[in-house]
């Protein structure tokens, strides 16, 4: 069974050395793992004397604005420290990784986004230009294939290639999903800090790609973007995304159980 | 208050003083969606081209 894991910044900082662990024990059997790590360049930026800018969407999604001096950062960030530090731990703890990000090989190609909407600082809508940032729009599935027929992990950082040869930063969710979708995984989970999506304060167990997407309407910022993305995943073709904790001793564990919420068919 | 003229209907519409250049403002009377630019020293207002949400990490 081919399953993308993808797992964000605040799991990764809090937990690192569990997810390695347990992705080493899963190396070689058709495990992609995608990384985000938006807090760390954020750290990193700060280091670097280059203020973070984050806009905030009309919808309410905060994000990262990247212009050159940012992109900079976020290329040394995500496609190097980052990446190499799980790829290192997954071999310490003897797993075959490869750390790529999606400009190798041309992973992912994006468009850029030339103009993004933002909610300016009087609280009306304004339109800017859009920076390094781009949607992605195709995934070179056959080079994950050959990696993973060679029994080698692919750890994959959310970056992409315009239509210019321009480095783009891309929504490491997106990426993750446009991965599962590309090589016809069967499952696609997502770990985050929290336990799954949470309904009238329980974790919601089964939803089917429509409940998700109308969830998503009524939900939180951050994880309304999770659900709307994981019913589109599955609509294209994936046959289940799990939303779980990628806290505790043993994170993937919950894979097996599918432990968390599942969006489905 | 100033006021510029809508490029769709030809109609006023009102934009607050501290409006700055790519702003969206909604034209009540004929719905457009309209833009806020600086053009030859002069602002005015176009039609907003349709822009989708930033998607960035």
């Amino acid at each position: 069974m081919v399953i993308v894991v993808k797992a964000g910044g605040r799991a990764l900082q809090s937990n690192m050395e569990n997810i390695a662990r347990n992705l080493a024990r899963m190396s070689g059997e058709g495990i992609v793992f995608v990384h985000g790590g938006g807090d760390v360049v954020t750290e990193y930026s700060k280091k670097l004397g280059v203020t973070p800018i984050i806009v905030t969407s009309p919808s309410g999604i905060r994000s990262r604005y990247t212009d050159e001096k940012e992109l900079e950062v976020y290329v040394m960030t995500m496609a190097g420290k980052l990446n190499k530090e799980i790829v290192s731990a997954i071999q310490r703890y003897g797993g075959k990784a490869v750390g790529l990000s999606g400009v190798d090989g041309g992973l992912l190609i994006a468009e850029r986004k030339k103009k993004i909407i933002i909610v300016g600082e009087h609280g009306r809508k304004r339109i800017i230009p859009g920076g390094y940032t781009g949607s992605i729009r195709a995934v070179n599935a056959s080079l994950i294939n050959q990696l993973l027929q060679a029994g080698y992990l692919p750890v994959i950082a959310p970056l992409a290639l315009g239509a210019e040869g321009e480095i783009l930063n891309v929504d490491g969710d997106q990426a993750a999903s446009w991965i599962a979708r590309g090589i016809a995984a069967e499952l696609l989970v997502f770990l985050s800090d929290v336990d799954g999506v949470i309904v009238d304060g329980r974790v919601a167990e089964r939803l089917t790609a429509s409940e998700a997407s109308e969830l998503a309407k009524k939900i939180g910022p951050g994880m309304n973007r999770k659900v709307a993305l994981a019913s589109e995943t599955v609509l294209g073709g994936v046959k289940r995304v799990l939303i779980t904790s990628g806290l505790g001793e043993d994170p993937l564990s919950r894979i097996s159980t599918l432990q968390g919420t599942v969006i489905g068919e | 208050m100033p006021e510029l003229k809508c490029p769709v209907c030809l109609g006023s519409v009102k934009i607050p003083d501290d409006a700055l250049d790519g702003e969206l403002f909604e034209h009540e009377e004929c719905g457009a969606q309209l833009e806020l630019v600086t053009s030859n020293g002069s602002r005015v207002l176009r039609l907003a081209e349709e822009v989708g949400e930033d998607w960035g990490e």
